[in-house]
């Protein structure tokens, strides 16, 4: 498969900074850093190291979906390529077959 | 799910009409696609080319089983907010993807891989970590099989209040499953998953608006009355509770992610695109699915307080018997709830039969036994293996072992020491198989014993990483100390590049069509050689 574009291939297990935030992400949401047994204070109706967590996991789903949408493009040009490549080989033989039928 | 209000003649036209649309999607698959049959990357892996759809709603119904739901809410309910760790670990599951997924997806294209062990062949050459790792999957994917037919017969008989026995209706969902299976392969098995997973979905759904309307509409009333009457349930935990959720975090995360039937799921994407978009929701989906599970458990705090352990197993059929006391409409949606929990475990259960097949099929006979035998008999031999292993697990299951029991629930504890061999051998090029085979021997070893001895952590970390830091120890160290022979057979991380395809081919990995140079995705992208 030949390349179709100059752009780079991202691929996150080279950039440590995802990782790193990764890791932040996932301490972030784990209690460990909170005094145990610790209820309040209560913020917006759910204790505050809930909440904490709470809010730790939505920023993770977000993350890791950003993630997979943005830093991720491997072969992806290629196959798209070649995708249209056949795409267009098809297209050309119908209109070949159409031809020769009209004629 | 015993004694449930709805239980009796409206369950079984659920499951009767459960059963008719995954045969008939099955019966479909099999005349649209009339050679979905033929080829073991047909049957194993729908020609490799599942759209973002399909792929999503199997990837969903293959990691979230009916269990999820029955399991999860009584443990909301018993821990309280430290159980919204399932929503963490389950997402933490895209991370573990995001660690080898672009790469051995792009490597796995190139080479045609089937099952993960053929990625190990190829790697290091020798067949013992692949025989090793395979034997350890076909191990994970056993109990995991097991656990969902003990759960399937518990479900079919709570809905159809005892009419439909256990073992009867275990055997009839098991012909079901094993018949669309048959007629469609993966490709049936991810349609049905479609309908399994948005059943799933809506039932979840609907019980949570239910529990929310019985408990008085507010979700702020019921942390203030937990906080007011089980303190302690909304405290944070002990120091050692939350080790123990990091280590359910990491072992979750990178363990459910190198599960076969998730790893083969990576292989029959149809193109990079399909995978990376497919995987961008499914970080969404925790949050609506154990998310809204562990709500509806939180509510049953309020809704029934002081249940013991075990009574509380009985809460999601409590809560739906409440629920369904509501009007007409709720008592048909938790009819179709409990029919889709059912569906979610056949959903979950077809994947894993499908690779525990595919394992037998690819790794025990064709590379094994057979050399390069030819693909009807592969999976001939595959479909008989897998009647046999359900056959096997069901007489378990109805004749528990009085010893050893322990051996029957280690799933994770084994399967994560394929992790060096898996993810590590991706990217670093002078890990060996030697110290690999060691070190998963001894990782599974120590794990193992570890669940045996009925140690389930050290200091809350599970015993399965414990055994996957000595196995990570051995597999590395063992790489850097030099080597007596030259390095291992292949001694190459995965490149993406043309390299590929001047690497020589690892014994006992065949030449297939698919491997042609000429037919590689990235064939001329710049070297991606790890190390």
């Amino acid at each position: 498969m030949a390349p179709s574009s100059d752009k780079p291939v991202r691929e996150p297990i080279r950039k440590p900074w995802i990782w790193i935030v990764l890791a932040l992400l996932l301490l972030a949401g784990v209690p460990l850093y909170w005094p145990p047994g610790t209820v309040e204070p209560i913020v917006l109706g759910l204790p505050l190291w809930a909440l904490v967590t709470v809010a730790s996991s939505v920023l993770l789903s977000a993350y890791l979906s950003w993630l997979c949408l943005t830093q991720w493009s491997v072969v992806e040009d290629a196959e798209e390529a070649e995708a249209r490549a056949e795409r267009e080989r098809r297209a050309d033989g119908r209109r070949g077959a159409s031809g020769e039928a009209g004629a | 799910m015993n004694d449930l209000a709805f239980a009796g003649a409206p369950g079984i036209a659920v499951l009767v009409a459960y059963a008719v649309i995954m045969l008939g999607i099955g019966f479909w698959v099999s005349r649209s696609r009339p050679g979905v049959r033929d080829t073991l990357d047909n049957y194993y892996l729908a020609g490799r080319h599942l759209g973002v759809l399909v792929l999503f709603f199997t990837l969903y119904a293959s990691q979230y089983s009916g269990n999820n739901v029955v399991g999860y809410a009584p443990a909301a309910y018993r821990m309280g907010f430290t159980w919204w760790q399932s929503v963490t670990f389950m997402t933490a599951i895209i991370g573990g993807y995001l660690l080898f997924a672009p790469r051995l997806y792009a490597v796995a294209k190139r080479e045609g891989f089937l099952t993960p062990t053929d990625w190990l062949l190829h790697r290091f050459g020798g067949r013992r970590v692949g025989l090793l790792a395979a034997l350890l999957m076909l191990w994970a994917l056993a109990n995991y099989l097991l656990e969902q037919l003990v759960a399937m017969g518990h479900g079919i008989a709570g809905l159809t209040g005892g009419t439909v026995p256990y073992q009867v209706g275990v055997v009839g969902f098991v012909v079901v499953m094993l018949a669309y299976s048959w007629m469609g392969g993966m490709r049936a098995v991810a349609f049905t998953d479609v309908m399994q997973g948005v059943t799933l979905l809506i039932g979840v759904a609907v019980m949570l608006a239910g529990g929310l309307y019985l408990a008085g509409g507010s979700l702020g009333d019921t942390v203030a009355h937990v906080v007011a009457a089980e303190p302690e349930k909304a405290a944070v935990p002990p120091v050692r509770d939350s080790v123990n959720w990091l280590s359910m975090v990491v072992m979750v995360g990178i363990g459910a992610a190198v599960y076969p039937h998730a790893i083969q799921r990576i292989y029959a994407s149809r193109s990079e695109r399909t995978l990376k978009r497919s995987l961008a929701a499914m970080a969404w989906m925790p949050l609506i699915t154990t998310g809204v599970v562990f709500l509806v458990g939180f509510l049953c705090i309020e809704l029934f307080p002081g249940l013991g352990d075990t009574e509380s197993e009985q809460l999601v059929g409590m809560l739906a018997n409440e629920v369904a006391g509501i009007n007409v409409f709720f008592a048909a949606m938790m009819v179709l709830l409990f029919g889709g929990v059912i569906a979610a475990i056949v959903s979950t259960a077809d994947s894993v039969l499908l690779s525990f097949s595919s394992i037998v099929s690819n790794d025990i006979y064709r590379k094994g036994f057979a050399r390069g035998g030819d693909e009807g008999r592969a999976l001939l031999v595959g479909k008989a293996a897998g009647i046999a292993a359900v056959a096997v697990l069901l007489a378990l299951a109805w004749n528990p072992p009085t010893l050893l029991v322990n051996i029957f629930v280690l799933k994770f504890e084994l399967l994560i020491q394929i992790v060096p061999a898996f993810i590590v051998g991706l990217y670093w090029r002078r890990l060996r198989e030697a110290p690999v085979f060691y070190g998963m021997v001894a990782g599974a070893l120590l794990a193992g014993g570890l669940s045996l001895a009925g140690v389930e952590d050290v200091y809350g970390v599970h015993g399965g990483l414990v055994g996957l830091a000595l196995n990570t120890v051995i597999s590395v160290a063992g790489s850097l100390l030099p080597a007596r022979t030259p390095s291992g057979p292949t001694a190459s991380a995965a490149p993406i590049g043309p390299s590929g395809a001047e690497e020589r081919p690892a014994a006992g990995r065949e030449e297939r069509p698919e491997a042609r140079p000429d037919d590689r995705p990235g064939g001329a992208e710049a070297p991606i050689a790890g190390a």
